[in-house]
C-alpha cells in the first residue's frame, strides 16, 4: 500500500509539484503539520489511562523527554521492526540520502551511507511512515476520489499504521533534529515524487523491496507484536458454540466450523449472497437472508429453525434508528450499540481522517469505511472513494487485483475488522467494548441499518450507501 | 403475495422424492399456485395402511411466514381431524409453523399425525371419545373408513367399472351407478346386488 501510494500518488504529486511550489515551504508546512500533530498526539496520549506498558513507555518518553526510555523504544521498536527493516533500510537510506543530497540527485544515493546512525534504526519506520504520508499529502486529494482502491479495508493494518504513527510522533516530539530530519523527508519525499513523474523509474525500483518486504500488519502470533494491538487470538478461544454462532464467512479462525452455509435462503429459496452467508441470527445456526429475517422479525420474530424469539434488541434498536442510521461517539473503551441485526449492515465511521487528526483543519474531514463485508474480498463497499489511498498509511500485503480492477486483500485475510467481528464481541457479551485504535477514540462511528435501502446520512457518506452498491455481492 | 418461486421448487423438489416418501403435491389447476392438492399415504402398521389421503391446500398470501391451509378431502376417522370437514387439529399448520417448514414437511408431519393420534386435543370429539373409551372399535371404524374412502378414490373410474363388470354386471349400469354415488366402488356394488 505505501508503495502503492507513493508510486501512484507519484503522478498527480508531479502535476502538483510541477508548479513549484518550492521545496523550502513545504519542509515548512511540513514541520508545521508536525507540530500540529505532536500537539495532538500528546493530548492524546495524556488522555486517560494507558493500557499498556508499551504506550506507557511512550507517554513517560513524551512528557519527560526522558532519553533512556527513548532508547529503549527505539530498540523496542527496532526489534518489532526487525523483520521490516531489511526491505526498509535500503528504501529509507535512499530517502535520507535524497534528502541529504538534492533531490534531482535520487539515483546516486542508493549506496549513500546511513548519517543518522543509531537513531536511524528508530526512525526507520517513522520516516518512512512519513514518506507515504507525505507522498499522500500531495497525492491522495488529487487522487482520492477517482481511486477505487479499498485501503481500509483491513483494520489491524490500520491499527499497525496507527501504533507506527504514535512511535513516529513521540520520536518527533523528543528529539527536534531527528523531527526536523523527518519533517525534511516529508519535503524531500515529495521532491522525490516531483522528480519521479518526470522520472519514474528509480521510484519503482525503488520500492520494490518495500512492498516485497514483510512490512505488512502484524500477525495475531507474531512475537513482536505490539501489545496495543487488539488481541485477535481472544477469538480464537471463543466457545464452540460462539463460534457457530457467528459463523465462518471468510474468517480463518471461525472457519472449522461445522456448519457450511446454505447455498440460498431455506426461506425463500434464493441465493444467500456474502452479507446473508455471514448473518446468523439465531444461536441455534439458522441462517437465512436478510430479506425473510427482516418480514420474520416484522411478524412474530421468531427463528424458523427453534422458533424461539429473536433477538428483540435488533429490532427496537433499529426503531431507535429513524433514518436508519444513527451516529454513536465511541469512547475509547466504548460500548457501542449493535447487535447482529445491525452487524451485518454497515459501520461508516464519520470521523476526522487520520489527516485531520493528525495535521488539524487544513484537511478536511472524510469518511472512513471499516471492515464492512465479513468476508474481507472487494466488494463495491471496499474503498469506495472514502479513504483514499495513502490517506492512512497502511503497511502493505498481499494484494490482488479484483474483479473490477480494485486492489484488494486475499480472500480469508484474518486481519480485517469486519462486523461481524466487532458485532462477535460486542453481542456475545464477551465484551462491549469495541477496540478501536487509540486515534480513533473520538470517532463517531455510524452504523447504517438495513441492507438494500439508501439511507440519507450525512454528505460524506451517502454517496457510499448508495443502494446499488449496497446490495452487489 | 405468495412466494410462487419457492412454490415451484417445493412442488419440485417434492417430485424428486415421490418413491421415497409418497407424498406428492401437485396444483390443483393449472391456473395458478395458490391452490394445491397433496396426497399422503397412509401409514404403514396403522388402521390408515394401504389407503391415500388427498389433501387440499390452500397458501395464503404470506406464504411462507403464515402457514398453509391443509384440509384432508379424504374422509378420515381420527381424533384430530374432523371426520366432517377434514379440518387438521396440527399445531404445525397453526401457531407452530415456520417458514423453514415446507409443504412436504407439513405433509409428512400429516402423516406422522394418523400414526400417532392425540386424542387429548381432538379436532374431533367423536372420534377422540371412541378412541380412549373403545380403542378396538376406532380402530375398525377407522380401517373401514380408510377401505370406503381412502382406496377407492385413488383408482381410476375405468379400473372400478372394469372390476364391476368382472364381477358380472353389464359394463353401462356398472359405469351409471358409479357415477351416482360418487365413484365409491363399494356402494356401487351394493345399490348393483340391491337392485
Amino acid at each position: 500500500m505505501i508503495s502503492d501510494s507513493v508510486a501512484n500518488a507519484s503522478i498527480p504529486s508531479a502535476a502538483y509539484n510541477s508548479k513549484d511550489l518550492g521545496k523550502k515551504k513545504r519542509a515548512r508546512t511540513a514541520k508545521l503539520k508536525q507540530c500540529k500533530l505532536d500537539v495532538r498526539r500528546e493530548q492524546w496520549l495524556s488522555q486517560g489511562a494507558v493500557k499498556n506498558k508499551c504506550c506507557k513507555e511512550e507517554t513517560n518518553g513524551v512528557r519527560t523527554g526522558n532519553k533512556e526510555n527513548n532508547r529503549s523504544l527505539g530498540n523496542l521498536e527496532a526489534r518489532s521492526r526487525g523483520g521490516e527493516n531489511d526491505g526498509l533500510i535500503h528504501h529509507n537510506d535512499s530517502d535520507l540520502e535524497s534528502l541529504s543530497s538534492s533531490p534531482t540527485s535520487l539515483n546516486s544515493g542508493v549506496l549513500g551511507g546511513n548519517d543518522s546512525g543509531t537513531n536511524f534504526t528508530g526512525s526507520s519506520s517513522s520516516s518512512s511512515s512519513s514518506t507515504s504520508s507525505g507522498g499522500c499529502c500531495s497525492g491522495s486529494i488529487t487522487e482520492e476520489e477517482e481511486e477505487d482502491d479499498g485501503c481500509l479495508d483491513d483494520w489491524e493494518a490500520v491499527a499497525d499504521a496507527l501504533a507506527a504513527n504514535d512511535k513516529q510522533e513521540n520520536q518527533c516530539s523528543e528529539s527536534p533534529p531527528e523531527r526536523e530530519q523527518i519533517s525534511e523527508t516529508v519535503s524531500a519525499c515529495q521532491a522525490t515524487n516531483g522528480v519521479s513523474g518526470g522520472n519514474s523509474k528509480p521510484e519503482f525500483t525503488r520500492t520494490e523491496p518495500r512492498s516485497a518486504g514483510n512490512s505488512r500488519a502484524w500477525r495475531p502470533d507474531d512475537a513482536f507484536r505490539p501489545q496495543s494491538l487488539p488481541n485477535l487470538s481472544k477469538q480464537l478461544s471463543l466457545p464452540n458454540s460462539d463460534r457457530q454462532h457467528y459463523g465462518c464467512g471468510g474468517v480463518p479462525w471461525a472457519c472449522n466450523n461445522i456448519m457450511v452455509p446454505p447455498s440460498s435462503c431455506p426461506i425463500c429459496y434464493e441465493d444467500l449472497d456474502l452479507t446473508d452467508t455471514s448473518f446468523l441470527p439465531c444461536l441455534c445456526g439458522f441462517r437465512l437472508c436478510l430479506f425473510c429475517h427482516k418480514r420474520i422479525l416484522d411478524e412474530d420474530g421468531r427463528c424458523p429453525g427453534c422458533r424461539k424469539p429473536y433477538e428483540r434488541n435488533a429490532v427496537e434498536r433499529e426503531a431507535r434508528v429513524p433514518g436508519g442510521s444513527l451516529t454513536f461517539r465511541l469512547a475509547r473503551s466504548c460500548s457501542m450499540i449493535t447487535s447482529m441485526g445491525l452487524a451485518c449492515g454497515f459501520i461508516t465511521t464519520w470521523a476526522p481522517s487520520p489527516y485531520k487528526l493528525a495535521f488539524g483543519d487544513e484537511f478536511y474531514p472524510r469518511v472512513i469505511t471499516i471492515g464492512i463485508r465479513a468476508c474481507p474480498i472487494s466488494g463495491p463497499r471496499y474503498g469506495r472513494g472514502d479513504l483514499g489511498r495513502g490517506d492512512l498509511e497502511r503497511p502493505e500485503g498481499p494484494s490482488r487485483v479484483g474483479r473490477h480492477g480494485r486492489r484488494c486483500r486475499k480472500r480469508g485475510d484474518s486481519r480485517l475488522w469486519t462486523m461481524k467481528d466487532i458485532g462477535k464481541q460486542l453481542t456475545a457479551g464477551l465484551s462491549n467494548e469495541l477496540w478501536l485504535p487509540k486515534a480513533y477514540q473520538d470517532i463517531q462511528v455510524m452504523l447504517v441499518s438495513g441492507r438494500r435501502e439508501s439511507h440519507a446520512l450525512n454528505d460524506h457518506s451517502r454517496e457510499i450507501t448508495k443502494p446499488d452498491q449496497v446490495c452487489q455481492g | 403475495m405468495i412466494d410462487f418461486a419457492r412454490v415451484q421448487k417445493e412442488l419440485q423438489e417434492c417430485g424428486k422424492d415421490v418413491e421415497g416418501s409418497g407424498i406428492r403435491v401437485a396444483p390443483k389447476s393449472d391456473a395458478t399456485l395458490a391452490r394445491l392438492v397433496g396426497t399422503i399415504p397412509g401409514p404403514i402398521g396403522t388402521p390408515y395402511e394401504g389407503g391415500v389421503f388427498q389433501i387440499d391446500i390452500t397458501l395464503p398470501d404470506g406464504y411462507p411466514f403464515e402457514p398453509p391451509k391443509m384440509q384432508f378431502s379424504t374422509k378420515v376417522w381420527h381424533p384430530n381431524i374432523s371426520s366432517q370437514s377434514g379440518a387438521i387439529c396440527l399445531d404445525i399448520l397453526k401457531d407452530q409453523w415456520s417458514p423453514a417448514l415446507t409443504l412436504k414437511t407439513a405433509l409428512l408431519s400429516v402423516q406422522a399425525l394418523l400414526s400417532a393420534p392425540e386424542p387429548d386435543d381432538p379436532q374431533d370429539a367423536v372420534v377422540a371419545k371412541q378412541y380412549l373409551k373403545d380403542y378396538q372399535t376406532f380402530i375398525s371404524t377407522a380401517r373401514y373408513w380408510t377401505e370406503t374412502f381412502a382406496k377407492t378414490s385413488s383408482r381410476g373410474i375405468e379400473e372400478k367399472v372394469q372390476k364391476l363388470v368382472e364381477m358380472g354386471f353389464p359394463e353401462a349400469q356398472a359405469r351409471t351407478t358409479l357415477e351416482s354415488v360418487g365413484g365409491d366402488e363399494n356402494l356401487a356394488l351394493e345399490k348393483l346386488c340391491s337392485g
